[in-house]
This record gives structure tokens, sequence and C-alpha cells, in this order.
């Protein structure tokens, strides 16, 4: 009798002990996900994503990263081309070839993730992915690259200036087609720099102060240019415009819609057909003129 | 039957044993008297394997017991049973468990055969409806009994006593005593005995054996001890305080 | 220089000494495990044990537990707190209570109440001669008195070290949520996100080891013992003592191979 009870606290014990075992283990397991298939995604710079990394889609997990695969093909000396991130994504999630993809930071340990952004209106013409499909990614910026870029630009920014200047004040018709061509090389440098400066402020929130510091070197200049400006454009300065704003500094954004509003008033300039649908859609809004809609696109710094 | 060869035993500096030689044939008593704290216990030690000797041999039937394999050992501690000092009953255990010890662990009896066999040799010894007690609530003479019914539990063919009748009053040793006899008889145990206790000696001894410094100084039936001219055996026998044992010490 | 000899005798042979006891420690264990497969004890001796070893223990282990955990949650939220990050409260408990201190506490538990009590236990039968009655009934002594109880302790300290580390975050749950005010949801999900089976595997692998510890030391320590009173009382402490560095140390080393 005795014994039997003894035998009973024992076995309560380890019964208890091994529920509460299943438990732990049933909760800390990794929660895989049962059918998947397999996508991959292409890039140059992978900024340390890992093996097991989370698949994000619109921010919610949909599959993870099961290999890295550097890619050496058609390079002598098996030089690295491209990475190969190979992905499970759970079944029932539909990704099409428009979405962004992208590498997301989240966490407290800031770790690296893929990240489909899906298109802002679903297209039925843009393909659905199927299983071992490959899917260009958006490279996260490497901030060197960023910065130089950057300078590139207000340099062109200045001769546009400079030319538009010649136009208005000299009426030098001929020299208008100059201007033409620099402005167009300076939106479309603009747009790849927001792009990246986007991407960037994704991955490395607290690096964009570096980033912005190594800016207002150049955006001393550029104020210089654009007080030329300033005294020219007197009698164009209502509109509002592009890509400015997304430039910290909102006087810079001020002048530079400004600026691409005159132009566009003036038929110079007309906006060329956008390489990014989501991007391109966002622009157009701002190109609106509805100054409410603007703040949106700060949307990466709040982040 | 037991062979006892020049066995020597020392405890760090201590020498215990300096060359014990004995000899003791299959259904004999005997009896080893000595002084307090001259190696009799270690002696007996030696027998069942719990203790090795430095140098010499201990045969039984032949074999020597310090060389013997561990399963050896264990079938040749199966024969034994031994009574210790002190008892050495499991204090974690109950009477009767200390008692069916052996039977549980070496023997297939069902739990009415062991209550059988526990109460009937507690009987033996003079102990009844003790069964469930815990050693710490018994006497020093009740353990004592105990620890004799454990030795006998197993019907062993060589029974060590050390001390049987120590710690008991003069009616119950004496049936102790009867009890040794009888069982000797009876079944022919061959019994080891280590004693104080002259009277018990000479009652149940078919031959006594004094061990003094280490070595066993003179053996021989209880009348040859009781007559003999050996000056040491003669004062411890006679229980005198002054003699040659107290004054080779002084 | 008569000194510096001295010296080194007394260093040597400290020495000497403590790898004779290692060295007839793990003859002891390897005894142990091979009487455990040999001969398997009888079914209700290994009860008794667990009763004493698990059941018993419980409410130490998850006292301590519970505790540790607390302290944890309140020690870290201060820290964590300045960082705006007092949400990873959830990361630090469930790590260091999986990893570490689920199976070190359990294991130090385990060495004080039950260590100590194996030490003493066959302490007091060494120096009464019970060993010796064992041994003369033909029962090995390591088959009776210490595989039952190194199979309790292997089977049951990973258990009781399970209780440990859920009763741990639990604490910390309690504390960091019900207390701090965090919010519960970002509390599980941060743990779940940062330990996983690992985690729990690695504890509980070291409370393997731990078990293997206090269960030979104190059984060794108690077989040791001479004398009388004394004795037992000394090899208590020794046993104790002992189990406990032994834990911390090879705690060291396993987390190194572990991870
Ligand atoms: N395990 C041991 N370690 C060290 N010394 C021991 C040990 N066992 C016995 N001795 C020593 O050996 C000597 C003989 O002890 P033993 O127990 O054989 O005496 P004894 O003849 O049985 O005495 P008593 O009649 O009082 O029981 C004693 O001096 C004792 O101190
Ligand atoms: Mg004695």
């Amino acid at each position: 009798m005795q014994n039997k009870n003894l035998e009973f606290k024992v076995g309560v014990f380890v019964a208890i002990g091994l529920l509460v075992l299943g438990f732990m283990i049933l909760k800390l397991g990794n929660r895989e996900f049962k059918e998947t298939y397999k996508i991959i995604g292409l890039f140059d710079y992978t900024g340390g994503v890992v093996k097991g990394g989370p698949v994000r889609c619109a921010g919610v997990e949909v599959g993870k990263v099961v290999d890295l695969i550097l890619v050496t093909e058609g390079l002598a000396n098996d030089e690295v081309s491209h990475v190969e991130v190979v992905m499970d994504i759970a079944d029932g999630v539909i990704l099409r070839d428009d979405a962004r993809v992208s590498i997301q930071s989240y966490g407290i340990l800031g770790e690296k993730h893929i990240e489909f952004t899906p298109a802002e209106k679903i297209d039925p013409a843009a393909k659905i992915l199927k299983p071992g499909d490959k899917i260009k990614g958006i490279n996260p910026v490497v901030l060197d690259d960023l910065a130089k870029e950057g300078q590139e630009i207000f340099k062109s920014l200045r001769g546009a200036a400079k030319a538009i200047e010649k136009v208005l004040s000299d009426q030098n018709v001929d020299n208008i087609s100059e201007t033409i061509s620099n402005t167009k090389n300076l939106t479309a440098d603009m747009k790849v720099f927001i792009n990246r400066l986007d991407n960037l402020v994704a991955n490395n929130a607290e690096d964009v102060t570096t980033l912005i510091s190594r800016l207002s070197d150049g955006s001393a200049k550029f104020k210089e240019t654009l007080d030329n400006l300033d005294s020219i454009l007197v009698s164009v300065k209502e509109g509002r415009g592009t890509a400015g704003k997304l430039v910290v500094d909102p006087e810079l954004y001020n002048e530079l819609t400004a600026l691409i509003k005159d132009l566009r008033k003036y038929g110079i300039f007309y906006k060329g057909k956008g390489q990014n649908t989501s991007r391109s859609k966002h622009i157009k809004g701002y190109d609106s003129g509805d100054e409410d809609k603007d703040m949106g696109i700060n949307r990466g710094f709040i982040r | 039957m037991i062979e006892i060869i020049d066995v020597h035993k020392n405890f760090g500096e201590l020498e215990v044993l300096k060359g014990v030689n004995l000899s003791v044939k299959r259904g004999e008593t005997i009896v080893i008297i000595g002084r307090s704290g001259c190696g009799k216990s270690v002696l007996l030690k030696h027998l069942i394997g719990i203790l090795t000797p430095d140098s010499g041999k201990l045969l039984f039937n032949g074999v020597n017991i310090s060389q013997m394999k561990e399963n050896e050992l264990v079938e040749h501690r199966k024969k034994f049973g031994m009574l210790f000092q002190a008892a050495a009953l499991f204090d974690s255990l109950s009477v009767k468990e200390n008692v069916a010890f052996g039977l549980r662990e070496h023997m297939d009896l069902s739990e009415e055969e062991i209550d059988r066999i526990t109460s009937k040799k507690l009987s033996l010894v003079g102990l009844y409806a003790v069964e469930g007690k815990k050693p710490a609530e018994l006497s020093g003479g009740m353990r004592k009994r105990v620890g004799l019914a454990r030795a006998f539990a197993m019907d062993p063919a060589i029974i060590l006593y050390d001390e049987p009748t120590t710690g008991l009053d003069p009616i119950t040793s004496d049936v102790i005593n009867e009890l040794i006899v009888k069982i000797k008889k009876e079944l022919h145990v061959t019994s080891f005995a280590v004693t104080h206790d002259m009277k018990s000696a000479y009652k149940i001894a078919d031959r006594i054996a004094m061990l003094y410094d280490g070595k066993i100084i003179e053996s021989g039936t209880p009348e040859e001890i009781q007559n003999t001219s050996n000056p040491i055996v003669r004062q411890f026998i006679a229980g005198n305080s002054k003699g040659p044992i107290t004054e080779k010490n002084l | 220089m008569k000194i510096k000899a001295d010296v080194f005798i007394i260093i040597g042979s400290k020495i000497v000494k403590l790898l004779k006891q290692l060295g007839e420690a793990t003859l002891m264990l390897v005894d142990t495990i091979w009487c455990m497969f040999t001969s398997p004890p009888r079914r209700d001796i290994i009860i008794t044990q667990m009763k004493e070893i698990g059941v018993m223990s419980l409410p130490v282990v998850l006292l301590t537990g519970m505790f540790t955990g607390m302290v944890l949650a309140v020690q870290s939220y201060y820290q964590l707190y300045q960082l705006s990050m007092e949400t990873s409260i959830g990361i630090l408990v469930g790590l260091s209570m999986t990893n570490e201190l689920g199976p070190v506490l359990t294991g130090l538990m385990v060495a004080g109440r039950v260590g100590a009590s194996m030490a003493a236990e066959l302490g007091t039968m060494k120096v009464t001669e019970q060993i010796d009655a064992l041994e003369t009934l033909a029962t090995s002594p390591i088959k009776y008195l210490v595989v039952p109880r190194f199979i309790a302790c292997v089977l049951l300290v990973p258990i009781l070290t399970v209780y440990s580390i859920f009763i741990g975050i639990v604490g910390g749950y309690i504390i960091g949520v019900k207390l701090m005010g965090i919010n519960a949801t970002f509390f599980i999900k941060n743990m779940l996100d940062y330990t996983d089976n690992f985690d729990l595997a690695n504890g509980i692998i070291k409370a393997f080891f731990f078990a293997i510890i206090v269960a030979i030391t104190g059984c060794y320590k108690g077989f040791s013992a001479s004398g009388g009173a004394e004795g037992v009382g000394k090899v208590t402490t020794q046993a104790v003592v002992v189990a406990c560095i032994s834990i911390l140390i090879s705690d060291f080393f396993l987390s190194i191979i572990l991870f």
C-alpha cells in the first residue's frame, strides 16, 4: 500500500515533468511551414542574410532562407558574379514577379531577412512565381557608393542650373537642348538615388545620420546654386514637384520641386516611364501637387 | 576447510596481524579469544573477503579467498553468515527486511515464504513481533539478536560470530550459547566465533585459540586451554590484571 | 632549502591525492554503469531513491527556479528599459534559464540536498559496518547502493531541470508582464524567437552530466568515510563542495563544447 503510494508520487512527478517538457519542445520548436515551394532570389550583395533566416511578405513571415549559393558561372578565376538566395515559401502564398524583393533588417539584434513587397495594384499581367523561379532582388546600398552618387547628382544639378540661367537670361534657344539633356540626366540620377536612399534607410536607419552629414557638404554647394536659380525663377515659384522632398532638406526639396514644375510648365521636361511601379506611383502622387500626401514619402525615415 | 597461513595485516603504521596460522575443520566450532583491539574482528573480516591480507594466504577448500574473482567471491560469501560486533543492521530497513535481505537478494521466494522464514529465525533468537520495527527502536541486545537472525537466514554452512553474547543479559546469553550449539549439532555448520566471554567460549567451543600480539599463541580444546602452562593464556582466562600481558605493556 | 622542499612535498601530495580520488571516482562511475546494465537493481529500490531525489527535491528546485527567473526579470528590466528594449527580457530569461541557470541551479540544489544526504547516509553505513554487512550478504554495495541512486539522479535531475526552466520563465513572465507591464505578446514572442529546442537540449544535456557528478561524488565520498560521526560530517561537507565546484567547472567546459 505504502509502496503504491510511493510509485504514484514518482509517476506523477515524472508525468508532469514530461508534459512540461513536451509543451516547451512544441513551443520552442522552429515553427516549420509544412508544405513549401522554392523561390530563388538573385542578389549582388546580401548584407548578412543567413541560412534559416525568415522570409516575409508585406511583413508577415511566409518562409525561410534555406540556402545561399555563390554563383561563379561565366566568370574567370571563379570570381563571384552574384548570390542565389534559395527560399522556402509556404504553399498558398502567391508572389508575383513585380514584387519588390529586398533585404531588410528587423528585430532587436538587427537580423537580416528577405522582404517581398507586393506591387501596390495587382497587375494581372504580372507573372505568378512558380516553384524554382528566379527573381531579381534589390541590392541593399553600400554607403560609400551612395555618397559618391549623391555628389555626382549635385554636380549635374549645378550644370543644369547654369544652363537654365543661360536659357532664361539670354533667351538663347540654342542652349535649351543642352538644358534638357542635363535635366534629364539629373532626374534619372535622382530617381536611382532616391530608390537607393529608400533602401538604405530601411536597412541602415542608424547610418542615415552619417549619410546626412556627408550630404550636407554637397547641399551647401547646392544651396549656392539654388540661390542663383532663385533670383532667376521668381516668376515660376508656385508649384510643387518631385524629388526634392525625398532629400532630407525641406528647402532643397521646395526649390527642386519648383524647378521641375517650371520646367514641365515650359514643356521641356516630360516624366519618363518609371522602372519601378511602386516607386513611380508615389512620385506621381507628388506631381499632383497634393501637399498632405507628400509626407508619405518619408515612410522610409519614419520606419 | 579453512586454512589461515601466515597472514599479515597492517593499517598504515599499525601492525595488527603478524603472521596468523590457523586451520578449521568442517563442522568444528572454533573460538578466538584475545584482548580488546588485538585484531580478532580484523581476522574474521579476512575470512569473508572484506579485508585482504598484506601477505599470507587464506584458503577455503583449497581456494585462496583474496584471489577470488568478483563472482566467485559472491558465491563464497553466500556460504557464510556473519554476525557483526555491533550488529550492523541496515537502519533504513525494518527488522523483517534486515533478516530477509539475503533471501530477497539471492532467492526467488514468495512473500509468504519470506514471512515464514523471517519469523522463524527471529523466534530462534527469542524475538517476537518486532518485524515492523526499525533497528533504532531496538535495544543493543535485541539488535545483536536480529543480527544473529540475519546471519542464520540463508542457512549458511559457515557462521562467523563476532562476540555473540556481549551486551546480553546472562540468561539470554545462555540461550544464544545453546542456540549456537544446537545449530552446530543439527545443521553441522562450521562456526568461527570471537569472544571475551570465557563461559560462553567453554560452552560452545570445540577448540579455543588465543590471538596475542598478532599471532595465535595457543590453541586446543577447552580443557587443554583451561590447563595450559602458557602464562599469557593463563592470565587471560583467569582475568587477572597482573601478569605477563600487562607487564609487557608497561 | 629544506622548507622549500617541504612545500613541494605538500603540493605534490595534494595533487597525487586529488588525482587518486579522481581516478577512484572514475572507476566507480565505470563500475556503476557496468553494473547498471549487467545486474539492474530491484525496481522498488530505484523507486524509493526516485522519490528521495526527484519528488522531494521538487519544492526547493521550483522555489529557486522561480525566484531566479524573477530576479533576472527585475535586474534586466532597469538595464533594458534605458535602451527601450524591455520587451527583450523574455529573451534574456528564456536563454539564461534554458542554457545556464536552469541546469546549474538544479545541479547545485540537488548537490546540496541529495549529494549531501547520499554522502551522509552511505558514510554512516560505512562507519557502522553496514557496507561490510552488505558485502557479507553477497550483495555489491555498488549494485545495491550506488546504482539506484545513480539511475534516479540521471533520470530525474533532467526532469527537475525542465521544471526549473519552466518555472523560471514563468517567474520572469510574472515580473515582466504583471509587475513591469511589458506587453505579454512581445515578451513571449521575443522569447520564442530567440530560444529554441537547441537551448532546451543544451540545458538537459548539462543536467544529465550534473546528475552524474552529484551521484558519483555523493556515493564516493560516503564510501570514503572513516571514524565516527565526525568522519561522516566531514565527507558530507566535502561531497557538497566537490560536487558544486565540479558542476561549475564542467558547466564551463560543457558550454564551450555544446555551443
Ligand atoms: N579499518 C581499519 N582501519 C584502521 N585501523 C583498523 C581498522 N580496523 C581495525 N583497525 C585497528 O586494528 C586493531 C584491531 O581491531 P579489531 O577490531 O580487530 O579489534 P578486536 O580484537 O576485534 O577488539 P574488540 O575485542 O574490542 O572488538 C585496532 O587497533 C583497530 O584500531
Ligand atoms: Mg572486535
